[in-house]
């Protein structure tokens, strides 16, 4: 039957409603065949319950695993949950709930419950404490007072990436819903700033104009910091504390004039316009990446991309694509001024070629072949985390990156050992970060360090029944973050060893905090500690050893909490 | 140039000279409450090319204005979040709209512009527990036609938020009704004790309708009105078994390694209600192409498996009974064929070339539209057409003209769905004619009544060709009620002049029967024109069925 236009339209559209609606969802696997449990008489009984209100966890999912196949109970109102017809072993028993045990927090309470069950044992009184995550919630109201939607409402903490200081956005809602209303929820206890960004392109009044004229005006809302502004030295930032709600945190945005960003891209190998590109825009403003970032797609017949809704100020474009394992990348600085800016041209660089070669120290060493070797971004901000060129090392030791783009870059070589020197076209530089310029000219030459240290920490004043974890990371921030720091583990006081450490300087803390990693990732927080840490200096091929105080968790917490 | 003269004080109109410009204003106003609203968005666009618009906001008195503006014909459109949009001279999205003429000096205020408010449905989803579930769905539903039968249509669209409340937004007036489900998601129930060895059976949350009900034969109808927010729509979601729903797909040989086959699985048909109204999808990866869906309710579906490879598409479809206990099914797409055909034109000469697409039609969805260029002969090659209802379009149609006829072999498709299969052979064959009839006239207002003559024609096939729907004609009349409609199929018709007619009335095959009494049926000859009085059926009648 001949196509009746409005009908199908119809039909069209709302199917295509329907299935951005349905998440698609990869087949799992089939069940597999019922595993025989050993059955026994024995038992484990307890609660769950709020680690800051004491008050009992109704729906807590409890897993335990072990000599039997896993299983999952959920908690009633008061929080008990049982497993029966257990046989004798030793348990681990994991409680959830959403919106509790935030991913972020460095000082959870351990979730992970170890329990030995002796046969017939009915174990009872186990005692689990979920830590809440707080709550920043609020609505978003335009200049009139009416609600915004769709506007995305960051929480973002200080982080140091590489002795620079970032913003980390580290929750975020799916966008405020009809009522401007947003809720960031589940966020670790610390100090946060929040940020909204709606990406609205409102209509603008204007005089009669072709439709679809470029110079047809159009208006944005003013991105916000709470607290005000677009920099975060003039913004609030808020105290949020485990299972405490911060509400009302409201955003009034402005209306200012915005532009669409037009621009095509191009690149000498076609190669790099084979699959799709993509284009983003970043503020130069390297604090606000993380919280504000305009994206688009290229078309690819006519490889012309489109941004909206950009508010006037300096940005970084960026451009990129993948094709067979290759990364091609352009960028360019952009200042977005009163005016529409002029159509963009931007070019896909395929990146150079960079030979190189890897020796060792001495003739005591496994073959190079099979060894991979990378460079890494070694600038945390860079706009092109994927792009990380790697090679295999042949058995003479030589290798060859392709696709190299000029930067500051950090060697990552998987061989045992350390890279003791590198040099760049004859000239020594740093393997923790040396710039490559445009074209690469090498030969990078590496000489890896055989001779790797042992260290080990005597651990003293920690009670016998915590996990104690020791901390060893270069004294050096600008080390941090190449694989030297190191957290090791234990029971109660004595010794950790930290085996194959490469030279250097290095300081060491021990605690009885769970979840000590993600202090090794702050540097302000590693130098707020020095005072309660020892240097340590570890020579090439040598053993040392260090004695170090244990520091109580909520110790670790006030100092930390100070200098946030 | 935009300004809001309204709201400038001292302009007297006699003081102001005669201007080669016109202005136009008026008033944005609430419909329900009568409150002027502020910061509408109003556009004055041409009516002829080229096609210029201009945009302005109304103030907080509601007020709005346009200033120098070229003389020429103009409509009005007004927009806001929340409300429906308006246009100049039409109250309700289904009347037609109405054009501002205007001469130079000519200075018309005073338009009112009363904006519909949309309205809201809200309430909380309870799961068995009594505790609130968050990220359920819930479907506003709204009963319509499709290809003749009844369906459902999605108006509203919600999903609860942390606390188990939802609230769908921007709803029409109308009757609807309420569907909450939470497809996905395994329910998380309270359930303290377990022991080893125990297995959990996957539990599912049941679909429910507004109120209470497990289908939809017993669900209880939303009666929304103008603006109307209609609150504690509420759920309590019962629990259901998953069953599961294995299978395997058989695949051409020469697959590449990087193919994979898109499984969907669908409700059994539009009307679907409760556990089987969602649309499931998975895939099936090489090297076995199994795939798995755990959550499924037991019931009646269509699943579908396609994949693209080696430049050919493939497509299965079939329908299958789940049992709660679960089932394991095998597919077998079948490759798309590629549809010879020509295409001729009477009467006229090829002034570019025609091109033919296939837009799926039916059921299940999820297929693409194809297109091929007819060659200067006259003949043209869709390839990929994998089976179903597919729906012919032929384009461009030269002005008054008209798709005379199409066959596939024997088959009259024209008035008659195409359904293509593998073992499809014939050609495709299309008569484009230049001699469309024309049915033009005058639409004259029910003696007494103050109505303007401007409406909805409504050109309907009458007899044997009823129920083909691309034989609908519909234009407006104009301001004096005059219309033509061309490139008319000869056939018999009648002929309604609505005051307001919902654009989609007439695919609901009962709609007409109220209002043929008013109507006389008439033939069409090719290439005639006929002239027809046509009495405006006002708005809100319903004349008794014969």
């Amino acid at each position: 039957m001949a196509r009746t236009f409005c009908l199908c339209l119809l039909a069209c559209t709302l199917m295509a409603q329907m299935t951005q609606l349905q998440p698609i969802r990869r087949a799992p696997p089939p069940p597999a065949a019922e595993p025989t449990a050993p059955h026994g008489t024995g038992s484990i009984e307890g609660t769950v319950s709020d680690a800051v209100s004491q008050a009992p966890l109704k729906k807590a999912q409890v897993n335990l695993t072990g000599s039997n196949v896993p299983l999952t109970a959920v908690t009633d109102a008061s929080g008990r949950f049982a497993f029966r017809e257990l046989a004798a072993g030793n348990y681990w028993l994991n409680a959830s709930k959403q919106g509790y045990n935030p991913p972020q927090a460095v000082l959870a309470a351990a979730t992970n419950n170890n329990v030995s069950l002796g046969d017939g044992e009915q174990k009872k009184g186990v005692e689990i404490a979920l830590t809440p995550g707080g709550v920043i919630g609020g609505r978003v109201f335009n200049e009139e007072g009416l609600p915004i939607r769709g506007c995305q409402v960051t929480a973002a903490q200080r982080s140091y990436e590489r002795n620079r200081r970032t913003l980390r956005g580290v929750s975020g809602g799916g966008g405020t819903n009809d009522k401007g209303e947003y809720r960031i929820d589940n966020l670790a206890s610390g100090r946060y700033y929040v940020f909204t960004h709606c990406q609205a392109e409102l209509p603008a009044a204007h005089p009669l104009l072709p439709r679809g004229d470029p110079r047809t005006p159009h208006e944005t809302y003013l991105p916000q910091f709470y607290g005000g502004g677009l920099d975060p030295a003039t913004a609030t930032r808020l105290m949020v504390t485990g299972g405490a709600s911060l509400e009302n945190i409201d955003f009034r945005l402005t209306r200012v004039p915005a532009f669409s960003l037009h621009g095509s891209v191009s690149a000498s190998d076609p190669e790099a316009l084979t699959r799709g590109v993509n284009v983003m825009l970043l503020p130069a403003n390297q604090l606000l990446r993380d919280l504000m970032r305009f994206n688009s797609g290229v078309d690819t017949g006519t490889r012309k991309f489109q941004i909206r809704a950009v508010i006037p100020g300096s940005y970084l474009l960026v451009a990129f694509s993948w094709h067979e394992g290759r990364v091609f990348a352009g960028q360019r600085t952009v200042d977005i001024g009163a005016v529409p800016p002029e159509p963009l041209e931007l070019a896909l660089d395929g990146g150079a070629e960079l030979k190189g070669s890897v020796e060792f120290d001495s003739d005591d060493h496994p073959s190079p072949e099979n060894g991979q070797i990378s460079l890494v971004p070694s600038d945390p901000q860079s706009p092109f985390p994927m792009s990380q060129p790697h090679a295999q090392i042949d058995k003479d030791g030589g290798f060859t990156f392709t696709g190299v783009t000029p930067g500051r870059w950090r060697l990552m070589v998987s061989l045992p050992g350390f890279a003791k020197s590198v040099s760049l076209a004859g000239k020594s530089v740093s393997p923790d970060g040396f710039q490559i310029p445009a074209g690469a000219a090498g030969p990078l030459r590496v000489v890896m360090g055989s001779k790797m240290a042992d260290v080990h920490v005597e651990v003293t004043g920690a009670p016998a029944d915590r996990q104690i974890s020791a901390l060893i990371f270069p004294e050096d921030s600008s080390r941090l973050g190449a694989g030297m720091e190191r957290v090791g583990a234990a029971m109660g006081s004595g010794r950790i060893e930290f085996g194959s450490m490469p030279p250097g300087r290095y300081r060491v803390f021990a605690t009885d905090s769970p979840n000590p990693w993600p202090i090794l990732q702050r540097a302000d927080w590693l130098k707020a500690l020095e005072s309660h840490t020892s240097a340590i200096d570890v020579p090439e091929g040598g053993r040392v050893s260090a004695t170090v105080e244990m520091i109580a968790s909520d110790e670790l917490k006030r100092v930390l909490e100070e200098i946030e | 140039m935009v300004s809001c003269w309204l709201a400038a004080p001292g302009l007297t109109l006699a003081q102001a000279p005669r201007s080669p410009f016109a202005a136009v204003g008026g008033v944005v106003l609430n419909d329900v409450s009568g409150n002027p609203i502020r910061r509408a968005a109003i556009t004055l666009s041409t009516l002829d090319s080229p096609l210029l618009e201009s945009l302005t906001f109304s103030e907080s008195n509601g007020a709005f204005g346009f200033t120098d503006i070229p003389p020429g014909k103009y409509q009005l459109r007004v927009t806001l979040d929340g409300f429906q949009p308006a246009w100049f001279g039409a109250s309700t999205y289904n009347r037609p709209r109405g054009t501002l003429k205007l001469a130079a000096g000519d200075i018309r205020y005073g338009i009112t512009f009363r904006l519909r408010p949309l309205g809201s449905i809200s309430g909380v989803v309870l799961d068995p527990d009594g505790d609130p579930l968050p990220n359920a769905q819930i479907r506003v539903l709204k009963s319509a036609w499709e290809r003749l039968k009844p369906a459902y249509e999605t108006a509203g669209w919600a999903m609860t938020d942390g606390s188990g409340h939802y609230h769908a937004q921007n709803v029409v007036p109308g009757q609807y009704l309420v569907m909450a489900t939470q497809p996905y998601m395994p329910a998380l129930l309270m359930q303290p004790e377990v022991a080893a060895g125990e297995t959990a059976s996957q539990k599912m949350f049941a679909a429910q309708f507004y109120a209470d009900a497990s289908q939809m034969s017993a669900a209880s109808p939303v009666q929304m009105a103008e603006g109307q927010d209609i609150e504690g729509i509420d759920f309590h979601l019962n629990i259901r078994a998953a069953a599961a729903l294995h299978g395997k797909v058989t695949v051409p040989p020469d697959l590449p390694a990087n193919a994979n086959v898109q499984i969907s699985v669908y409700p059994q048909d539009r009307l679907s209600d409760g556990d089987q109204s969602t649309t499931a999808f998975a895939a099936a990866f090489p090297p076995n192409y199994e795939f798995h869906i755990a959550s499924l309710a037991a019931g009646t579906y269509v699943i579908a498996a396609s994949l693209s490879a080696g430049g050919h598409d493939y497509r299965a479809v079939e329908r299958f009974e789940l049992p709660p206990g679960g089932l394991e099914l095998t597919l077998h797409p079948d490759r798309g064929i590629d549809l010879t055909g020509r295409v001729d034109l009477e009467g006229g000469q090829v002034a570019e070339p025609f091109k033919v697409s296939l837009v799926p039609g039916g059921y299940p969805p999820g297929r693409n539209p194809i297109q091929a260029e007819v060659k200067l002969d006259g003949t043209f090659v869709v390839p990929n057409v994998i089976p179903g209802i597919w729906d012919i379009d032929v384009s461009p149609v030269p002005p008054g003209g008209y798709l005379k006829a199409m066959r596939l072999g024997d088959q009259d498709v024209l008035t008659e769905d195409m359904t293509i299969d593998p073992g499809t052979r014939d050609p495709l064959h299309i008569v484009v004619s230049t001699r469309g009839a024309v049915v033009a006239g005058t639409v004259t207002v029910p003696p007494g009544v103050a109505r303007s003559a401007r409406a909805v024609m409504l050109l309907a096939p009458y007899g044997k060709y009823a129920q083909v729907l691309s034989f609908y004609s519909r234009t407006n009349a104009d301001d004096s009620g005059h219309f033509e409609i061309k490139g008319v199929t000869p056939g018999r018709y009648k002929l309604y002049a609505f005051e307001e007619l919902d654009p989609s009335a007439y695919e609901d095959p009962g709609f007409l029967k109220p209002f043929e009494a008013l109507s006389e049926a008439f033939d069409v000859a090719e290439g005639a024109r006929i002239d027809r009085q046509t009495q405006l059926v006002l708005a809100g009648t319903q004349p008794a069925a014969n």
